[in-house]
């Protein structure tokens, strides 16, 4: 088996490139791939916060690079999906622990034994960086339609741009807000994509679902009511290869008015009787 | 799930299981120690019905543990046919039961996975990473150490005291490590992503949240005391516990009352229980 390399990067941070790998790596184990998610934020782990792993860690990547353990005893098995592991960074450490040769080198061995690899990346374009993106063929760009964000955004494209071994890079606009954007307070996703002139690969719209979810260390793919989860997993379909639609956010928001409209009519009648 | 000691074996009390698969999960579980290599096994199963082949994979599964099936005790019509056309005695338990003889140490684990992918397919539900969670019992009664204990035990057991002790006057926050070859006394807070790892005892005069490790060259008799022992693992000697689930909140809870607590090991778990008042 030769699995996929994906890096999911954004230069900024706080856009959500964590939240995203959680997310993304759960839909595709979810769709029954084989899924490894490797935190390669040395110092600032977040993810198996996000997945609820913390508990379960015992060796991190670093253990793996200075041969403390074999990579196969440090992957973390999720709590609810067998398909899906964790490689966690090591939080007592910092960037300079683990080289972009050995970073390959692990990225080419986990690919031999999962469809996805999924690399997440610190924020900034430093080592780190240089690191998470040495052993991936794609890249995920994360961003938010907020001028900082796109900015950053362009910059990281930029430097995937000039590496030979990313084949391709999509681009996912997080933290979407339609009415924001349909009133010309905030970017529109089409004016997100004529900045950066990457193909889109999903929206994510801003969902306070994700705030608990986080807290619970429970990704919100798992909930089938939340719209972001569903974007997420429309996401994972688009990189299986699916054709899925992007959902319309104007259409779901005039939806759930026309519903809300249509019970307030019931609920105004039981008032007037 | 209780398990009793009889001589040269051990009951092992699984009459609230349902479940076939409840069964395999705990008996992986409870044979995944030293202590039931090479004994017998007394099954008490309850109303649970059994097929030949099921009782049959049960078998296979305590023999690949390198423990032998003595004896069950069944309310089960079925289970009791099963059991009788398989030559399996059902029986109450008795006292006397002599320890079987293996032959060399194998890897059982591999196996053992193995035998039970085979029996259940991807199914079965697996011990995380075979670390268990920590558990808390306040109640729990520490047997005495005997008089006749191994002398490299009571070694080990008096080992912190010998030790040096490092002491440490403030927050370790998320991403400091701690270590020493002597015992820790941290005054404050140890935050989540922090560790603390001694060859000694490890005391925190505040609450605990991070990873600790006691014992870090091997000694399971070495013991962690804090405050508030919340930690995300704790490891003890060679053996690891986690946080369960259940209170898996990534917030410390900081409250003004405290009840300082202590985890020691304790049969290859980790139990933390909180210490009162003696005298």
């Amino acid at each position: 088996m030769t699995g996929r390399v994906i890096v999911i990067t954004s230069g900024k941070g706080g856009v959500g490139k964590t939240t995203t790998n959680a997310n993304i790596g759960t839909a595709l184990a979810r769709a029954g791939k084989k899924v490894v998610m490797v935190d390669t934020d040395l110092g600032l782990r977040n993810l198996d916060l996000l997945l609820g792993l913390e508990n379960r860690i015992v060796y991190t990547i670093v253990d793996v690079v200075e041969e403390r353990c074999k990579l196969k005893q440090a992957l973390v098995k999720d709590k609810k999906n067998p398909n899906l592991c964790l490689l966690a960074a090591a939080q007592t450490r910092d960037k300079t622990a683990v080289t972009e040769e050995q970073l390959k080198n692990i990225c080419d061995e986990l690919k031999e034994q999962f469809d996805f690899v999924l690399v997440d990346c610190p924020a900034g374009i430093e080592q780190g960086f240089q690191n998470a993106v040495a052993g991936a063929t794609e890249a995920i760009v994360v961003t938010t339609p907020e001028m900082s964000a796109v900015r950053d955004a362009d910059r990281i494209i930029g430097l995937l741009e000039a590496k030979e071994e990313i084949k391709s890079y999509k681009l996912l606009i997080n933290r979407y807000r339609p009415n924001m954007a349909a009133s010309k307070d905030m970017m529109s996703k089409d004016d997100v994509v004529e900045i950066l002139s990457a193909e889109l690969l999903g929206i994510i719209p801003e969902d306070t679902g994700i705030i608990t979810s986080t807290n619970k260390g429970e990704p919100i793919v798992n909930d089938d009511d939340s719209l972001a989860g569903r974007a997420y997993r429309n996401v994972a379909q688009r990189i299986i290869g699916e054709d899925v639609p992007l959902i319309d956010f104007e259409e779901e928001a005039k939806l759930s008015t026309k519903i809300k409209k249509f019970f307030s009519k019931f609920l105004n009648k039981g008032k007037e009787n | 799930m209780d398990t009793g000691y009889i001589d040269n074996g051990f009951i092992v009390d699984l009459t609230h299981a349902v479940k076939i698969s409840e069964i395999i999960y705990e008996l992986s579980r409870t044979l995944d120690m030293q202590e039931a290599k090479d004994k017998y096994i007394c099954l008490k199963l309850g109303t649970i019905d059994l097929s030949q082949e099921e009782l049959t994979s049960i078998k296979t599964l305590i023999e690949l543990m390198e423990s032998k099936l003595a004896c069950i005790s069944t309310s089960s019509a079925q289970t009791l046919e099963s059991a009788t056309a398989l030559n399996i005695k059902v029986s109450e338990f008795t006292n006397e039961i002599s320890a079987p003889s293996f032959g060399n140490d194998t890897e059982p684990k591999a196996e053992v996975v193995q035998a039970l992918d085979n029996i259940f397919g991807e199914e079965q539900p697996k011990d995380d990473n075979s670390i268990k969670e920590i558990h808390r019992d306040d109640e729990f009664e520490e047997p005495e150490p005997s008089a006749d204990e191994e002398e490299h035990i009571k070694e080990l057991r008096s080992e912190p005291e010998k030790l040096p002790t490092l002491y440490i006057r403030r927050t370790v926050r998320s991403g400091q490590s701690i270590s020493s070859d002597g015992n820790i006394v941290i005054i404050g807070d140890v935050n989540p992503g922090a560790e603390v790892i001694a060859k000694g005892d490890v005391t925190v005069w505040g609450i605990l949240a991070g990873i600790v490790h006691s014992g870090s060259e091997g000694n399971n008799y070495t013991r962690i005391r804090a405050l508030k022992l919340n930690p995300v693992q704790i490891r003890i000697g060679e053996i690891f516990a986690r946080r369960p689930d259940t209170v898996n909140l990534p917030f410390i809870q900081k409250t003004s009352e405290y009840t300082p607590e202590e985890a020691f090991t304790h049969k290859g778990s980790i139990i933390i229980k909180k210490i009162h008042q003696e005298n």
